[in-house]
């Protein structure tokens, strides 16, 4: 009984190691997205008041 | 069109020396200037407007003043007029005049008879393999005046440079199949300039916005602000995928030269096909959202008593931002583009000519992952039995045998419900993986999970297909699946919580009663979240989002494991469910289930990386 769960559990965490690894390697860089388009902001002014 | 002065022969520009170089005699000759680079460098806010195509009679004052009332589509409209204005009202092209014809340079142009890909080059060289698709039928060139884009970035890495970048992403991923790793192929790597639009843009005005502070008591701030992005990049060319365009965007715009032809010289380039108001909306809307997230805080930085501060109106941003798209320019920016074919199929790497920045989609290989998932469970069944082992003599060193039946969960109702909870969260894991992929994939020619079940979404309407080709109720979905996941994790807390409440229950008030009512209960409410899952799931499918009707076997896998599950529950026995036959029944379906559905998502993922030919035939009618 416990052999079965152990087994069971470690196929899964194997799994899991695996797939969790191919997406990391597979994984392109997206994260950059909307702000590598704005190669340059530049002149920022801004005046804030409290009312 | 660049010969030689010493023999005659094709001159090529050289990455290695920045020069024109003769690729007989290795003569090398500077390229002629045609000016400095003109830097947007903007020093006083009124003098903003850029020396574009743009009306310049619409000063910023005009704008703001007469487009206040204007939808952003009405403003795009304007500014699409104001930028094509090119052609006379009688609807004929305009006739060229002397600086229009100065404003051209001259280029053999190749259109591949399948993908229907349009490659210039300057000088003599011969097209005789398509980089997009890798057909390598004979192209047959035309000469022809071309208009010339505004900028241009020279290729910075050379091509045995771009084959080392290549060769060291293949090393680096895992389980890629083997004919991936035959370098021969990089050979057909080619040099291509891709064209990009240069958005410039501008935005100035008054904004309130409401704040909550420390005490609970709100107000309003009034921020003037005035702002511009310059170098706003957007992919030109309707051949190169915007994904693909937008992962290799490393460039620096110190790097942009005003263009000259000679950069060309021994290299492709594309043509750029894309309407350059096509993105006008989607920069409106994106450089709003990050000027106002920037605005906020500036405000929190200053006001260090606030929590929270936000737009007082929240629609209508271009309006209330003044935001106005300044000028747009066109340039050509360097791209190693490896292209080749195989079974059926293209397969595409793309690498930043100037920086070396790779995109690229390996499929994997599922005799190689099967191998490695394989050869980890004998360390993984060996930690987890050293693990428990440990546990179990702690606890009974300490004299707390009673917590044994909760750590070795094998003679309870926990290690089912526990076990079908790890696999359902699992397999949602999978599914939210998935779509994350597969929305970048669907971006890719639209080909995932095969054209049909994309055209099926797309013509009941369900979702939308915008410009760059992504679907975008994606953030939906993730947040949906987020709320899941959370009330997924404070259900699997709850039994571990209840099954203390249980232990303290029959050891400090001997009632095993009452432990049993608790164990149906937490049964009742696991299944209950189960068959929540699992109607997502469904809706999903139902949404055409991604599961293919194949996978749907999974889904019934899945289902036929919480029926059993229930029926389980009804037999009363939690208690001992490890000595029904049932529970075991009802661990390996749920396991098979989520292991088809890995390797499922592997399989959707290998379609995803390459681009079927036929898409080719199809785009060329």
């Amino acid at each position: 009984m416990d052999c079965f769960m152990i087994i069971l559990l470690s196929i899964t965490i194997s799994l899991g190691i695996c797939f969790a690894r191919l997406r990391r390697t597979r994984k392109t860089d997206r994260t950059s997205g909307m702000k590598s388009r704005y190669l340059s902001e530049k002149n920022m002014s801004v005046s804030i008041d409290k009312k | 069109m660049y010969t030689c002065p010493n023999c005659g022969s094709d001159m090529i520009y050289d990455i290695a020396s920045k020069k024109l170089k003769c690729s007989h005699c290795e003569t090398l000759i500077d390229i002629e200037w045609e000016g400095d680079h003109e830097e947007y460098e903007l020093d006083d806010y009124g003098s903003l407007l850029l020396d574009t195509i743009i009306n310049t009679e619409n000063s910023v004052e005009n704008i703001d003043n007469n487009n206040k009332e204007l939808s952003a589509e009405e403003i795009g409209k304007n500014i699409r007029s104001d930028l094509l204005n090119t052609r006379s009202d009688s609807g004929n092209p305009p006739l060229r005049t002397a600086e229009q014809v100065q404003d051209e340079y001259e280029a053999t142009v190749f259109s591949c008879p399948q993908c229907g890909g349009i490659i210039k080059t300057v000088g003599t060289a011969i097209v005789d393999f398509c980089p997009y698709c890798g057909s390598t039928l004979m192209l047959s060139g035309r000469l022809q005046r071309e208009k010339k884009p505004d900028y241009i970035i020279p290729f910075g890495k050379t091509k045995e440079e771009c084959a080392e970048i290549y060769k060291e992403r293949i090393e680096k991923a895992w389980c890629v199949p083997a004919r991936y790793k035959d370098m021969s192929k990089v050979n057909q790597i080619n040099g291509i300039f891709l064209p990009y639009w240069v958005y410039s843009v501008h935005q100035k005005g008054l904004l309130t916005y409401k704040y909550v502070d420390k005490e609970n008591s709100r107000g309003k701030v009034s921020c003037y602000f005035e702002k511009s992005y310059n170098y706003v990049l957007y992919d030109a060319a309707s051949s190169f995928s915007d994904p693909v365009s937008e992962d290799i965007l490393d460039y620096d715009r110190h790097d942009f030269l005003l263009f000259n032809p000679a950069y060309l010289s021994g290299y492709y380039a594309d043509n750029a096909d894309v309407d350059k108001e096509k993105y006008i909306i989607q920069i409106q809307e994106k450089s709003c959202q990050m000027t106002n997230q920037i605005i906020e805080n500036k405000i929190l930085e200053k006001y260090k008593d606030l929590t929270n501060v936000y737009l007082a109106d929240s629609k209508h941003l271009q309006e209330q931002f003044n935001s106005r798209i300044t000028g747009v320019k066109e340039a050509m920016l360097p791209v190693w583009l490896l292209t080749w074919r195989e079974k059926g199929s293209v397969v595409h790497a793309a690498i930043n000519g100037k920086t070396g920045k790779i995109s690229t989609r390996i499929p994997v290989d599922l005799k190689q992952f099967a191998l490695y998932t394989g050869l980890m469970i004998v360390p993984v069944i060996l930690l987890v039995y050293i693990l428990l082992s440990a546990l179990y003599g702690l606890f009974s060193l300490y004299g707390f045998e009673d917590f044994i039946p909760f750590l070795f969960p094998v003679h309870s109702q926990i290690p089912m419900v526990l076990w079908t909870e790890i696999f359902t969260l699992l397999g949602t894991g999978v599914l939210y993986c998935k779509t994350k992929e597969f929305k970048s994939a669907a971006a890719i020619d639209g080909n995932y999970m095969g054209k049909n079940n994309f055209d099926h979404a797309a013509a009941k309407g369900r979702k939308e297909k915008k410009e760059d080709g992504c679907f975008y109720d994606s953030g939906y979905v993730s947040s949906e699946l987020h709320l899941l996941f959370i009330f997924g994790i404070a259900l699997i807390g709850m039994p571990v919580l209840l099954r203390l409440l249980v232990t303290f229950c029959t050891i400090f008030l001997n009632d095993s009663g009452y432990a049993e009512n608790v164990g149906d209960l937490i049964c009742l409410l696991i299944y209950l979240f189960q068959t929540a899952l699992m109607v997502f799931d469904i809706h999903q499918y139902n949404r055409g989002y991604v599961r293919s009707r194949k996978q749907m076997f999974n889904i019934y896998l899945l289902l036929a494991g919480i029926a059993s599950g229930w029926a389980v529950v009804y037999r009363g026995s939690f208690l001992e469910t490890s000595s029904s036959p049932v529970y075991y029944y009802v661990s390996l379906l749920i396991f098979a289930a989520i292991l088809k559905d890995v390797i499922d998502n592997i399989l959707a993922y290998n379609r995803s990386c390459v681009r079927l030919i036929s898409d080719y035939y199809k785009r060329s009618k």
